[in-house]
């Protein structure tokens, strides 16, 4: 198989900008509205509960397109580094997102709509209080984001499986099965980001197949109300699609790792045989965890909890033993600098590890008896998007920058931003696992003490991580205001 | 179960985790080795890493197959019919102590979540109730007093206020 | 690039007359889970199909409008899959026949399109449009299998208190009126228990600014941020109950 022409990469850059900046620029007022929310749950002011519950699907579906869409950049610009790749496509795809976020936009803001991103049926449509048009405007604004992520991942898909000679090649099959032979032959297996970028194609696609076939259920049954649908079944679609959607953020953000992190150290990481294990692993339980969710639904066969038990432990150790021990060994004694890119990236592992042992703990199913849908949930995955996906990407901005100007941040913005985000980011996320193991249930408008006081240290400390994220901000505009640096990276 | 000691856990694993991993970023970082002496060692403490969680992982997924709460309901246990709707519940006023009890628990319209709360006002156990299906919760309550109820997953725009409770004597 | 197109055209070919199966039949009675499969078995042909005859050279760069087409392609074969005891060409076996053709082009051209996109994305595609079928057929038009009876589930919750059918024998001696039942469980929360209003305004003295008529349109067509009730929640019998009781706030 002959690989294309690999695309410029002036142009792949190009892409990667628009995706970042827009996944952080709607990341930036996502923040303020949880912001606003987490404010009225302290009582510091009040929002109608039929106003938080509508700004709270508005911020959940949101941030998880924007860590979606600065991952698929990311990747993007990773991948046609390799192979040559059609921008045309992935500005095709992006216009898909736009549409999606415009259609999801007009059913919250006229429309109030307020069944949460992850919508359980027959919730859209039972005793609702916005107009029927609304929840026509969500559901297609939200199909037509998951359209938009299918196209981005077939187009990746296609891609890999044109530059490593099938799928065989893209999961570097022969490469962990005849491993002598491989290398007698001189072959190379993929780096270790196209694992992140082939991962992601395919788990996309079997779960925006799943979110797709629940969302046209829902878009039949909106268009006609004698439709039947099987609420567990539509519980387990939803959850399929949603858990695998915000999971798979964390495995393209940690292309950033192993992109930016050798960048940093000036080091070496190549694709192993435990790296490629991982990522088969990895492959599998991400898609088959999302029975987690479906613990509390005693219906639902007990094997499979059992199954969402096994595979959420196990998907822990692809990540503890090869990614972050692996990024932990790079940057051990490699008399790395500490700039804002490296720090970003590094501390983005402990976010990773400390919001997933959270996850972990939820996902025991004698714990999770206490621990579901209480504020622990959001306590896990604030912990593991906000101090782990955002890092990694702004590591990864930041790395990028930093190379282009052969300039970096002066002590005094690092440890500004360093404060911000991170002690802020603590006492944020400490005040949903506090309130969490408390029992305070989550999606609350107004929540049972102790959760008002805890919403209160929250709130300070989100509107930390904010100016912590605006010193951020003001860094990243000014590095890339700089001229380009002569000297080669 | 209790969740304190959970959260406990927690902070625990949180601790090591910051430690462990900012400890080994900053050590002698200026202090170069070669990337190959690294890995050379790493790879050998990889080896007992990968053991270790491995025996962890199962071994916690093999302790927690006695602790599931999906024990079959008793024919001759006390069944009590809940019924959730938007945005109450259906529930008995009164419940036995000490005898085991089954908590029939559907809904009249969209999903709802019955979470019993302890006197106290910790989580005592939770099922999720669901319109056209029935989950059977089986319980036996130890200790007397006033339990509330609360609804455990997002039914609209009263999801917060959706509360119930009873005695158990 | 010949043999395999010539095999697809002739696996197209079977698909296509096993679509038009219904014409010779007339209307068939079958589960709505086994016509999703059946449909899904449709799908496998048509895609294989379309990926067999989407082969391409690879060289070229494709138009990007074949992957949005792809992906669209199992979307337009679920619609055409709306749960037939509702569907409009269910009714004839000539409309049905029509909506399995439709079905078969769907999943031909998810193939097609996602292999004229890039090699091997066909088989994605296809098995994209296939998957959707399968996963349909499960949940899609089809009514729970332990379905609980409506009156089962009404009845008590109109009861705050009433432990099911157990207690039924026991009423408590003040019964409150109906609407005043309807009032606790579904408008106090915003309102007040006694229409002294909460996060909602208050209804204390209604009764001036709307008369009953007027009350009730305002419940079954309310603006936001209140709560549409009426038909999903409340019957009309209900909803005048509780516009009886609110008047007398």
């Amino acid at each position: 198989m002959k690989p294309l022409s690999v695309t410029l990469p002036a142009i792949g850059l190009r892409v990667m900008w628009t995706y970042i900046a827009t996944g952080l620029a709607i990341f930036l007022l996502m923040l303020l509205v949880g912001i606003s929310m987490r404010g009225s749950q302290a009582g510091w002011w009040t929002i109608e509960p039929g106003t938080f519950y509508s700004l709270l699907s508005l911020h959940g579906i949101g941030m998880l397109t924007a860590m979606v869409v600065a991952g698929l950049g990311t990747l993007w610009y990773l991948v046609s580094r390799e192979t040559g790749l059609d921008a045309r496509v992935a500005y095709l795809a992006y216009a898909f997102f736009v549409a999606g976020v415009a259609c999801v936009i007009v059913s919250i803001v006229p429309g109030h709509y307020g069944a949460l991103w992850s919508m359980l049926y027959p919730l859209p449509f039972t005793g609702t209080y916005w107009p029927t048009w609304a929840t026509g405007a969500w559901l297609v604004g939200t199909a037509l984001v998951m359209l938009g992520f299918m196209i981005w991942c077939g187009q990746i898909l296609g891609a890999l499986l044109a530059r490593y000679g099938g799928l065989g090649g893209v999961l570097a099959v022969d490469y962990v099965l005849h491993n002598r032979a491989f290398a007698k032959l001189d072959h190379e297996p993929p780096p270790p980001q196209i694992f992140a970028a082939a991962i992601t194609a395919i788990d996309g696609l079997i779960a925006g197949t799943a979110g797709l076939t629940v969302g046209v259920a829902l878009i039949v049954r909106w268009l006609d109300p004698t439709v039947a649908i099987d609420p567990l079944w539509a519980k387990n679609l939803t959850y399929l699609f949603g858990h695998t959607f915000a999971n798979l953020t964390m495995y393209m953000a940690v292309a950033g790792i192993y992109v930016g992190l050798p960048i940093c150290t000036r080091r070496a990481y190549h694709t192993s045989v435990p790296l490629v294990l991982a990522w088969w692993g990895t492959l599998l339980f991400v898609i088959i965890a999302y029975f987690h969710h479906l613990y509390m639904d005693f219906v639902q066969a007990e094997s499979l909890k059992l199954v969402g038990e096994l595979a959420s432990f196990l998907a822990a150790i692809p990540v503890v033993v090869i990614t972050v021990y692996g990024a932990v060994l790079l940057v051990h004694r490699s008399g790395m600098r500490w700039t804002l890119g490296s720090m970003f990236l590094f501390t983005g592992l402990i976010g990773w590890v400390v919001g997933g042992a959270a996850a972990v703990l939820d996902s025991t199913i004698p714990f999770n008896v206490d621990l579901h849908n209480t504020l622990w949930v959001p306590a896990h995955f604030h912990t593991y998007l906000l101090e782990g996906v955002v890092l990694f990407t702004l590591g990864w901005v930041f790395v990028n920058l930093e190379q282009r100007a052969g300039a970096s941040s002066g002590a005094l913005i690092r440890w500004l931003a360093g404060l911000g985000v991170f002690g802020g980011g603590a006492l944020f996320v400490l005040g949903f696992y506090i309130a969490g193991a408390a029992g305070v249930p989550r999606r609350y408008a107004v929540e049972p003490p102790p959760g008002p006081y805890l919403a209160g240290i929250a709130t300070v400390g989100a509107i930390l991580v904010l100016v912590g994220l605006l010193v951020v901000a003001y860094e990243a505009l000014r590095l890339a205001r700089l001229p380009r640096s002569e000297v080669a990276p | 179960m209790s969740s304190g000691a959970v959260f406990g856990v927690f902070i625990v694993i949180a601790v090591i985790a910051i430690v462990v991993i900012v400890f080994l970023g900053n050590y002698r970082l200026r202090d170069t080795l070669p990337q190959a002496s690294v890995t050379a060692r790493g790879y050998v403490i990889r080896r007992y890493w990968l053991g270790l969680t491995l025996v962890v992982a199962i071994a916690a997924f093999i302790t927690t197959l006695s602790y599931l709460p999906y024990s079959q309901p008793r024919i001759q246990a006390r069944h009590y019919f809940v019924v959730a709707r938007q945005f109450s519940f259906g529930l008995p006023k009164v419940v036995p102590l000490g005898t085991p009890i089954v908590f029939d628990v559907t809904s009249a319209d969209v999903n709802h979540g019955f979470g019993i709360y302890t006197p106290s006002g910790n989580v005592f156990a939770q099922v999720q109730a669901m319109p056209d299906y029935v989950n059977h919760l089986q319980v036996v309550f130890t200790v007397a007093g006033h339990y509330s109820v609360r609804c455990l997953e997002y039914c609209g725009i009263a999801h917060a206020a959706m509360q119930g409770g009873f005695e158990v004597r | 690039m010949r043999r395999p197109r010539v095999v697809g055209l002739v696996v197209l070919g079977v698909a296509v007359l096993v679509a038009g199966l219904p014409l010779l039949r007339g209307p068939i009675e079958l589960p709505v889970t086994q016509h999703h499969l059946l449909h899904a078995a449709l799908l496998v042909g048509a895609a294989l199909a379309g990926v067999l005859c989407g082969r391409r050279d690879a060289l070229r760069r494709a138009s990007p409008a074949w992957i949005v087409l792809a992906m669209i392609a199992p979307i337009l074969a679920m619609l055409l899959m709306w749960p037939s005891a509702y569907s409009f060409f269910e009714q004839h076996p000539a409309g049905h026949a029509f909506e399995h053709v439709g079905i078969v082009a769907c999943g031909f051209l998810a193939g097609f399109a996602g292999e004229r996109f890039a090699a091997g994305v066909g088989w994605a595609t296809g098995g994209s449009a296939v998957l959707m079928a399968l996963l349909a057929a499960f949940g899609f038009g089809v009514a729970p299998p332990t379905a609980v009876p409506i009156a089962a589930v009404a009845e008590p919750s109109l009861q705050p208190g009433a432990s099911g059918r157990r207690n039924t024998g026991a009423s408590s001696p003040a019964q409150p009126s109906h609407g005043a039942m309807i009032y606790a469980t579904n408008c106090a929360v915003c309102h007040g228990t006694a229409g002294e209003g909460v996060s909602g305004p208050s209804l204390k003295d209604e009764r001036t600014r709307k008369n009953l008529r007027q009350t009730i349109e305002w419940i079954e067509n309310p603006a936001p941020p209140m709560p549409k009730f009426y038909p999903a929640v409340l019957t009309a019998a209900d909803v005048r109950a509780v516009a009886t009781y609110v008047q007398t706030l």
